[in-house]
């Protein structure tokens, strides 16, 4: 049956760690990461970052474009960026340290295995802040062609320390 | 085996609300509810509570939601609201059986007295022409859920409505 989820790799995050890597990407299928409960220890946003061989790529070749809703009566925000180290604003956009106050999203990883594309992702957040709710809608690429076997998530500072990752295969 | 769980399969008709209950629980963090054929007499918008784990309905005013409505035949439009007794907008549609379409929402945490609730929805429908929503929402309290309720902002009779809930499993 189409549209099945099988696990690849999941993180449970119990005590303070500065990112969460899950590998595994092994098929040309599209892969689906799910996130829910991250706690902070700091203001933070979420970054993705796609890995090769377990280890995150840090170069400067992530382009995004992204839609904020919010609540705060401002206007939804437009986030676009070329040439970064990092698909940014993922899961946690100004994610508050309250309690309660969780980073939460869905994230579907395209063409990562294969070495002669580009790896794209689209993602949606959730999460709140001082003022309101706040959640990210848009999608990215990295524009270098090769193979990756995962994803990685780290916060734009400190650590956090709740949080579960998990990484399914859709088939 | 499939990580996505069928938790619920709720067919109903002659009803103003829905109230799905006992299917969050310590099982799953993230759940998706998908919403179809929920026919109605009048145009109107589909809304969202919750339900506690004593199986009240949420109607405290601790509900915020943002919202991008785009429209096929007019401009864009932002929804924001603050400290609401429930989460609105997840649709808008009209009154024919065939403008319906469908409403997809993955709600995160419900289960946990240490997170919010929070939820995300997108939905396509058909109010005298196209209408694509999407919503993030979330309910202030630290406190379980055990389910949730489908309502309108007309409190119109739902002349048939399918829900099913699933649960997507994480094993360790």
């Amino acid at each position: 049956m189409a549209g099945q989820l099988i696990q690849v790799a999941t993180e449970t995050v119990t005590s303070a760690v500065a990112s969460v890597t899950l590998t595994g990407i092994d098929s040309d299928d599209v892969y689906m990461l799910a996130v829910s409960g991250i706690v902070s220890s700091a203001s933070i946003n979420g970054d993705l970052r796609v890995t090769t061989s377990g280890t995150a790529d840090t170069s400067a070749n992530y382009d995004y474009a992204m839609k904020g809703l919010r609540n705060d009566g401002g206007a939804f925000t437009n986030f676009s960026n070329t040439n970064q180290t990092t698909f940014t604003t993922a899961f946690a956009w100004s994610l508050f340290t309250t309690a309660g106050m969780t980073g939460n999203g869905i994230a579907y990883l395209y063409n990562f295995n294969n070495a002669s594309e580009y790896s794209f992702i689209s993602h949606e957040g959730v999460n709140s802040w001082q003022n309101g709710i706040l959640g990210m809608q848009g999608g990215g690429v990295h524009t270098v062609a090769q193979a990756c076997d995962g994803i990685q998530f780290s916060p734009s500072s400190g650590t956090i320390s709740s949080g579960t990752f998990t990484l399914y295969k859709v088939v | 085996m499939s990580n996505l769980r069928l938790i619920n399969e709720t067919t109903a008709s002659s009803i103003s609300t829905l109230n799905i209950t006992d299917v969050f629980s310590e099982k799953f963090d993230i759940y998706k509810i998908t919403i179809t054929d929920f026919d109605l007499p009048t145009a109107t918008y589909v809304n969202f509570r919750l339900i506690n784990s004593s199986g009240s309905v949420v109607t405290a005013s601790n509900y915020d939601r943002a919202g991008l409505q785009m429209n096929s035949d007019s401009s864009f439009g932002e929804g924001r609201s603050t400290n609401i007794s429930y989460l609105n907008y997840l649709a808008d549609v009209g009154t024919g059986v065939a403008d319906t379409g469908g409403i997809t929402s993955y709600i995160f945490n419900p289960y946990s007295s240490s997170s919010y609730t929070f939820s995300i929805s997108q939905s396509s429908s058909v109010r005298t022409n196209h209408r694509s929503m999407k919503n993030i929402g979330v309910l202030k309290q630290t406190a379980s859920m055990s389910g949730f309720q489908i309502l309108n902002a007309g409190n119109y009779t739902f002349d048939s409505i399918l829900v099913k809930t699933y649960g997507l499993r994480v094993d360790s």
